[in-house]
């Protein structure tokens, strides 16, 4: 019954004139009020602080470009050029998306923006939320709800920074491998994490994992290429490449709330891990990640 | 000459002290199922500050935690009926059958901690090697075996009690009842990740706001439909908008404050009075904890 328009109409016009920078592209009606380019509107604000979870690696201070568009709202995370992570809400998620525009993209603190989501608590059940974008230089709105309590906040928006285009697809894809995320999930749990490097070796016939300590040793994990964990394994090349591990940390951690995952490598030894999770409203999502190698280890070294 | 002199007063003093400390006894056994509520109040007032004072009289026991050992100027006050907590509850003293001490509440809290599951808690004022101590006498159910455990104290001066007097602060512009802490408790959490500074809204018509903006980022969380407390002897409260007033308090305090959720309470009132203090009143029967907490100016 809570009118969000209304709701808001104060807190964007106040914000309006605080506002030092940008221009308000957006028109304004004969009364004052703002318009929001981006409306949207879901009943059950788990099922995105689910998906958004995957993307967070610190606990303050951390970015995320948004990208507004007619399909849907996409999040993206980055770590120096060589990690980026994206998951992509499609506007079916929402029982309401308005989005006027073209395409509209942001930056803002991703930690606080996961705070407001998780604001009554991770247990909490039954939380709707509405968000909405004035356009540029205007903040992102949220406004939760949970029995009747209802937390507004409203997050300044900054101009995006450049993003990593990866082109996975510019070289032939070498590796290809569908498995449950549960079974990746426990590979990586065998893997030495308090190594810096993970090599990965894929091979027609294997597939290993391999850290290198001077402190904890050396380990390694092998599955054959015919075990019953993987659905799909098709390997052109055998190739090695070393990876960081914790640049990988947000991938893996993520396989706890994937049902499935699709592990590929280019010719250049770019890792892409794509994860398909079931919502609560059984529809499905994705979210992807990208990790470039630290160093092409040629095959014939040890 | 002088400092002869000087030197009397204070062995007086000792002297006074010491005589005091002959006469007081204070024994009791703690309620079996009362241990752990006890626990609750410590673990709750711990948050404050390390130490606190106990304050026994023949019918009441009060915890206080003074201004100037806690952070921020907070300030607590805790009471509960003896025979709430306690069996078989004796004191005497030479000052109207009080005695006061402070004491350290992370020892208070392993001695009571060891006695949660025990089949019977004892505590009584002791002297060794003439050094005063609450000595915990716990039975353990399973292993039969008697535990004594020593918390040492540091006895109050009649005087020093005399001291100890509840803030008084000027009627509240806005009293109003608390949502459930354990829920509000969320809510701060998150905050305290975006500033230093709380602000608290509420009028005489069920709505209270919290709200933490910094040039980032704006949270704020409405409650509304809350009721009103009705002041024994006054008229119950008319609901009245118009009534309202904002406080800034420090967030971490306030968080704080919050973990008194751990004693259950029945009913958790809010008093703001404006630019001095928000006073919040934890009730369980006839256990209350008090805290108030200092505004800070706006400026």
């Amino acid at each position: 019954k809570h009118n969000f328009k209304r709701h808001l109409k104060n807190k964007m016009s106040q914000e309006n004139t605080e506002n030092t920078q940008g221009n308000a592209e957006n028109t304004q009606t004969q009364d004052g009020e703002i318009d929001f380019v981006f409306i949207c509107k879901i009943d059950n604000a788990k099922i995105i602080s689910n998906i958004l979870s995957t993307l967070l690696f610190k606990r303050e201070n951390q970015t995320a470009t948004v990208t507004v568009s007619q399909s849907g709202i996409k999040f993206t995370v980055e770590e120096g050029k060589s990690f980026q992570g994206n998951a992509n809400l499609q506007q079916e998620l929402f029982q309401e998306y308005k989005f006027t525009g073209k395409l509209e993209q942001f930056k803002i603190n991703f930690s606080i923006f996961m705070d407001c989501l998780n604001v009554y608590g991770a247990s909490a059940n039954f939380v709707s939320l509405q968000m909405g974008y004035g356009g540029y230089g205007h903040s992102l709105v949220l406004l939760l709800e949970e029995n009747g309590v209802f937390t507004h906040c409203g997050l300044r928006t900054l101009d995006p920074e450049e993003l990593s285009v990866f082109n996975f697809r510019g070289h032939p894809i070498q590796t290809k491998v569908i498995m449950e995320a549960e079974f990746l999930k426990e590979a990586f749990d065998e893997v030495d994490w308090g190594a810096t490097s993970l090599v990965l070796t894929l091979s027609p016939e294997e597939f290993r994992f391999s850290t290198n300590s001077p402190i904890t040793g050396s380990c390694q994990v092998d599955y054959p290429h015919n075990s019953e964990v993987f659905e799909t394994f098709e390997c052109t090349e055998t190739q090695t490449n070393s990876y960081k591990l914790n640049l990988l940390q947000p991938a893996v951690k993520a396989l706890s709330v994937a049902a499935k995952t699709q592990l590929r490598v280019n010719e250049i030894g770019l890792l892409s891990l794509q994860h398909m999770i079931r919502n609560e409203d059984k529809n499905i999502s994705f979210v992807d990640f990208f990790l470039a190698p630290e160093e092409v280890v040629d095959e014939e070294q040890d | 000459f002088f400092f002869f002199f000087f030197f009397n007063t204070t062995t007086k003093t000792q002297q006074n002290t010491y005589k005091q400390f002959l006469t007081m006894r204070f024994k009791a056994r703690i309620l079996q199922d009362k241990v752990s509520l006890f626990l609750k109040i410590v673990t709750t007032i711990q948050k404050m500050s390390p130490n606190c004072v106990l304050h026994l009289t023949e019918r009441k026991l009060q915890f206080i935690e003074l201004a100037e050992i806690t952070e921020g100027g907070v300030q607590v006050w805790s009471g509960v009926n003896s025979n709430t907590l306690f069996e078989d509850y004796s004191i005497e003293s030479l000052n109207n059958n009080e005695i006061a001490f402070e004491i350290r509440l992370d020892q208070l809290q392993r001695s009571l901690k060891s006695g949660e599951k025990a089949n019977d808690v004892s505590i009584k004022l002791t002297k060794k090697l003439g050094m005063p101590y609450l000595s915990f006498s716990i039975e353990q159910a399973i292993q039969q075996i008697s535990i004594i455990q020593d918390v040492p104290i540091t006895l109050l001066t009649t005087q020093q009690i005399s001291n100890y007097i509840e803030p008084h602060l000027p009627d509240p512009e806005v009293q109003i009842m608390m949502p459930p802490l354990k829920l509000l408790r969320h809510v701060i959490d998150k905050m305290k990740n975006v500033g230093q500074y709380l602000s608290v809204y509420a009028n005489m018509a069920g709505e209270l706001k919290f709200k933490v903006e910094t040039d980032m980022v704006t949270m704020q969380t409405t409650y509304d439909r809350l009721d009103h407390p009705q002041i024994e002897g006054r008229s119950p409260p008319r609901e009245n908008p118009d009534i309202s007033t904002e406080i800034k308090v420090d967030l971490k305090l306030f968080a704080k404050f919050l973990f008194s959720y751990q004693v259950t309470p029945t009913n958790v009132i809010c008093c703001i009075v404006e630019d001095k203090a928000m006073v919040l009143h934890v009730l369980l029967d006839d256990l209350y904890l008090t805290y108030y907490i200092p505004a800070i100016s706006i400026s």
